[in-house]
């Protein structure tokens, strides 16, 4: 090394030989991220370490715990038992990172002259054999790599107490990944009743990609009584800058056609894949990705194995080695809906391909940083957009990328499903106090304003004391329970679970993760991944489907085993789900005003948006033109919405008349907003009506005869009411049940892996339709029912920003169309129509037997 | 509540169940009692209703029919293995009726018992046979339950009797039954070719929707 160099100092803070392995493989010294992360873990503070991808972080982490165990052992201090906990969201990151650390590990041992190194790493997940899972209990590692579900267990375990007492370092990866989620909220409580397990209160070290603002991910990594250090690093010095380019599938004027935008997109993929060593493909939803990979493959008949998919419903073996495949450079490219977002090493790619929009800017960058993963290549992304919405949206999302806007992260506050899961895991493992238990919660930022009350509301749930629809039936009074299967007992301040039944169901059924219910599929006996429930019970033996990026033939459904075997030709084309997932608050702003500011500038003229378009928003001008013919043509058919206003636009539907709604709001507060209103029409007319809401804007759909006049504005757009008519709209629709269902699941009421395992698909779609209003009329104030409404209310809608939005008084606009304008087409997806209900069913029948039957 | 005309004396009712007037007889199907004790044993926890409900149901129906047995067409019960808690709420339902001078005649169906006193696989009565449709049916003119047949559109959701001049589905009693959607289902050929109509009900009200294939065509043009 050159002496002209000064090596930065921090790295002195690891001794040798841990030092003398960095500084040979990494001669450059370390990254910005080393450098500030390492003098913070020595002095034993709690540290947030932000840094983009790819920088080096979780090496900081380690390297600064490897050398201060390997100056113990070298010293003869160093004693058997776990010293650090490293929990990450991902599964298979987890095995990454004990491969990466054997790698140090295994030079310093050579350079030590042992056989065997004196550090010891273990890694526990859902995927852990039983065997191994003991071994590492009766011979706890010195470092554990886990999942918060994997850990949550163990803490339920009572054969694990003792084997906590010696933690000193909690090491939280992907900490951005969990702020502001319920998977989230539960590790904060684990972590707690960790930390509470220990001597000492471990120091904590949070890894987190680049945050905006840091303070409540800081907050939500050390709970609200504790001081965490923030350390922020930017890209090591030299690193290229981020290249994000947008192209449109959709050329000109011509107006929208899903086959030929597919045909090409595989054109362009494969382009894509010829011009690069390794692609990433992100297609959002996994039926998608298995579209895309079928047709890619195909396209490179010579090696078709050179394309692979990738997501959460393959069998986890084949994810393993499409990932070490990638690693190695033996993939062209790799699709994927979103499960290659976070972490993995999945060593160079160099492009990212986003097909449709990721939804936030966060998101966009945690994609894109997965090419150009080594530290001095520049990560190239390519936006591919199939509709003239999209690519408003991508337009939008690249600018804010560009500025790094990312999205603030918040934690959800007191979600009671999560506390209930909590209770019982800490039940399992001890007897607890209730008051105990509740400090103990509160330590965590997600539960700092949970009030005692709904805390012995969840404790009485869990003891079944909850009451029971007045008049129940009870045949032998007393011995019937209140409600089934009560999980915990609990009598005078004290609770605990004495049944090894619902200690086997808590096994069984940890986590917060919650899919559709899925289906395994075998192929001649080997599992390939799942398919989603409710479609495989439509299929029909000779149906093909698409898995793994091949075609299969669906021969039988037994229980939950679909069996099917290969086939040649390949299957019928899918309906193109082109991405409609809702984007970030700040983008859908952003989105408002790039449409407002674009009705500006055709004002002027079509040259004037155009040129706009191409110089201030860095489009080629294939795009702007198709940009500039969305705006042009919804001039011609409607008018374009006022820019702080709405435009109301009425159409014929089969079913009777649709109106669609524009404003300038994003989804959620669309959501809030359009509920109301449609609450309102609702009580006005008194039939049953269709919802369909997006970003900027909205549709009902009301039966024949229900037309709107200007005269009916005033009341439909009153601020005076608003909330109880969201909460009207809400409550009359499926959405609450829907979200109950996840509730219900998360809390343990009803088991995702029941006991003897299902039977039958379709069990939890008879939680959203029978259980919920049974719970409704049983307990209204259930606290399940209180997460589902505070969840819905909190998470998922945006009330004050649309009451808020009502109080400006907008101008309201109203036309009347032949058809759906090209607004409401691009911009509002016609699939998942939700059924709100204002008929009695006695009415809502006669009315259909008029449409299908007639008089 | 409302009975339309069926084949043979048989009344379609708007409480899911079939009444022959001059044999004082009424038939329901898949009652599914104890559900509940099934998905606990499973792990769920619910309030306890099954009983309530098929009671408060029946009391409706009794209100409005005079008759000496009711023949539960299979699926009286959710779990076909031992349930003291189904076994107690069973007890309490055959009582209930006695009370109202009513006897409960079960016919065997797959959720049902399989120790224990056997019922029988099916009843002829009227010159119908009655059974629960899980086996292949035999008989000239038959009555069976075990496909739970609705009608769905937006939300509602409405059990309905499948009827041709020799054959009677019934709608689940349950509504925890999962639905069939009589609109999407395939069905044999020669029960369409029998001119099989779809007869709906929901809260409180009953109407004749048609033949089926002109249900099923009318919803492929969409």
């Amino acid at each position: 090394m050159p002496r002209s160099v000064k090596m930065d100092p921090s790295v002195d803070l690891l001794r040798d030989p841990i030092r003398a392995w960095f500084l040979q493989s990494f001669p450059a010294g370390p990254t910005p991220s080393q450098s500030l992360a390492w003098p913070a873990i020595d002095q034993g503070k709690h540290l947030l370490l932000v840094a983009p991808t790819g920088t080096g972080k979780t090496l900081a982490a380690f390297l600064a715990i490897l050398s201060q165990l390997h100056d113990e052992s070298a010293r003869g201090t160093l004693r058997p038992g776990l010293r650090c906990v490293y929990v990450s969201p991902l599964k298979s990151l987890g095995y990454d990172i004990e491969r990466n650390l054997n790698e140090p590990l295994d030079a310093v041992r050579k350079v030590l002259g042992l056989e065997t190194s004196p550090i010891r790493v273990g890694v526990r997940t859902g995927d852990t054999s039983p065997t191994e899972r003991r071994k590492l209990r009766d011979q706890p590692p010195h470092l554990l790599i886990t999942t918060p579900e994997s850990l949550s267990l163990m803490l339920s375990q009572s054969a694990w107490h003792p084997c906590w007492s010696s933690v000193r370092h909690l090491v939280v990866d992907e900490v951005h990944a969990l702020v502001a989620n319920k998977r989230g909220a539960d590790l904060a409580v684990t972590l707690e009743r960790l930390s509470a397990k220990c001597e000492l209160d471990p120091q904590r070290i949070g890894l987190s990609a680049t945050c905006r603002p840091t303070a409540p991910v800081a907050r939500y990594l050390v709970g609200p009584n504790r001081v965490c250090t923030v350390s922020e690093a930017g890209a090591p010095q030299g690193t290229p800058p981020l290249e994000l380019r947008i192209e449109s599938l959709q050329k000109g004027d011509e107006g929208p056609n899903r086959g030929l935008s597919y045909r090409r997109l595989i054109d362009r993929l494969a382009q894509a894949t010829r011009e690069n060593r390794t692609t990433i493909v992100f297609a959002n939803t996994r039926a998608f990705t298995e579209k895309i990979t079928h047709d890619l493959r195909k396209m490179n008949g010579s090696e078709p194995d050179s394309i692979a998919a990738h997501h959460s419903a393959l069998d986890a073996t084949r994810r393993r080695t499409v990932e070490a495949s990638l690693k190695a450079g033996q993939l062209k490219a790799v699709v994927t809906s979103t499960s290659l977002e976070l972490g993995v090493d999945i060593g160079t790619a160099d492009q990212t391909v986003l097909v449709g929009l990721p939804g936030g800017v966060s998101r966009c960058l945690q994609r894109v940083g997965r090419s150009g993963h080594s530290v001095d290549s520049a990560t190239r992304g390519l936006i591919l957009a199939a509709t003239p919405a999209e690519l408003a949206g991508a337009v939008v999302t690249v600018e804010a990328a560009r500025h790094g806007r990312v999205e603030p992260l918040q934690s959800i506050q007191s979600p009671l499903d999560v506390l209930c899961q909590q209770l019982i895991g800490m039940a399992c493992g001890d007897e607890w106090s209730a008051d105990d238990a509740f400090d103990l919660v509160r330590r965590a930022t997600p539960m700092e304003t949970l009030s005692r009350a709904d805390f012995d509301a969840c404790l009485d749930f869990l003891a079944g004391d909850l009451p029971s629809p007045p008049g129940a039936y009870e045949p032998e009074p007393g011995s019937t329970p209140r409600w089934t299967s009560p999980r915990i007992w609990k009598s005078r301040g004290l609770f605990a679970i004495r049944s090894k039944q619902v200690i086997r169901w808590f096994w069984s059924n940890v986590g917060t993760i919650t899919s559709e219910e899925s289906v395994r599929v075998q192929i001649n006996g080997t599992e390939v991944g799942t398919l989603e429930g409710a479609y495989a019970e439509r299929l029909q033996p000779g149906d093909t489907f698409l898995l793994d990026g091949r075609a299969w033939e669906f021969r039988r459904l037994e229980g939950l085993t679909v069996h099917a075997r290969p086939v040649g030709t390949s299957p019928d084309l899918p309906r193109w789900t082109s991405d409609r997932q809702g984007l970030s608050t700040e983008l859908a702003r952003d989105l408002a005003k790039f449409r407002a500011d674009a009705s500006r500038k055709l004002q002027e003229s079509a040259s004037a948006l155009r040129s706009w378009l191409v110089e201030d928003h860095d489009l080629d001008p294939d795009a702007a033109a198709v940009l500039e013919a969305l705006f042009e043509a919804q001039e011609a058919v409607s008018v374009i919405p006022p820019p702080a206003g709405i435009l109301i636009e009425q159409s014929p539907h089969p079913e009777g008349v649709a109106y669609t709604f524009h404003a300038p709001l994003g989804r959620s507060a669309c959501e809030a907003l359009g509920r109301a209103i449609a609450a309102r029409l609702g009580k006005r007319f008194g039939l049953d009506l269709g919802f369909l809401v997006a970003d900027l804007g909205w549709q009902i759909r009301l039966p024949e005869g229900a037309i709107l006049t200007e005269s009916d504005f005033p009341s439909l757009c009153d601020p005076r009411g608003f909330n109880e008519d969201v909460l009207e709209g809400l409550d009359r629709g499926e959405l609450p049940a829907r979200r109950f269902r996840h509730v219900a699941s998360t809390a343990m009421m009803v088991l995702r892996n029941p006991e003897g395992g299902r039977t039958r698909v379709g069990g939890m779609l008879w939680v959203s339709k029978r259980l919920y209003p049974l719970v409704k009329a049983a307990c209204p104030s259930h606290p399940l029912l209180k997460e589902t409404r505070r969840e819905v209310l909190e998470d998922l809608l945006d009330a004050p920003t649309a009451l808020r939005f009502l109080e400006s008084r907008p101008e309201v606009r109203l036309r009347v169309l032949h058809g759906l304008s090209p607004f409401a087409v691009a911009w509002i997806d016609p699939a998942g129509v939700e059924a709100l209900q204002f008929e009695s069913p006695a009415d809502a029948l006669r009315r259909l037997h008029a449409r299908l039957v007639g008089i | 509540m409302i009975t339309l005309e069926g084949p043979d004396g048989w009344l379609l009712t708007s409480e899911s169940a079939t009444y022959h007037p001059v044999e004082r007889v009424a038939v329901i199907a898949d009652v599914h009692l104890g559900y509940e004790w099934s998905r606990a044993a499973a792990g769920d926890s619910l309030p306890p209703h099954t009983l309530e409900d098929t009671l408060t149901r029946l009391a409706r129906l009794l209100d409005a029919v005079v008759i000496e047995r009711l023949i539960v067409a299979g699926d009286l019960v959710e779990k076909a293995g031992p349930c003291v808690r189904t076994a107690a709420d069973l007890r309490t339902l055959r009582n209930w009726l006695g009370e109202r001078g009513v006897a409960l005649v079960t016919i065997h169906g797959n959720h049902d018992p399989r120790r224990g006193p056997t019922w029988p696989i099916s009843i002829e009565l009227a010159g119908w046979t009655i059974t629960h449709g899980h086996l292949p049916i035999s008989g000239e003119r038959t009555m069976s339950g075990h496909l739970h047949p609705v009608i769905r559109s937006g939300s509602l959701t409405a059990p309905c009797f499948l009827v041709s001049p020799k054959r009677i589905v019934l709608p689940a009693f349950s509504p925890n039954a999962a639905g069939l959607n009589v609109i999407e289902s395939r069905w044999p050929q020669a029960w369409i070719a029998e001119g099989l109509r779809c007869v709906a009900g929901a809260g409180g009200e009953l109407l004749d929707f048609g033949p089926l294939a002109d249900l099923i065509a009318k919803s492929t043009l969409r």
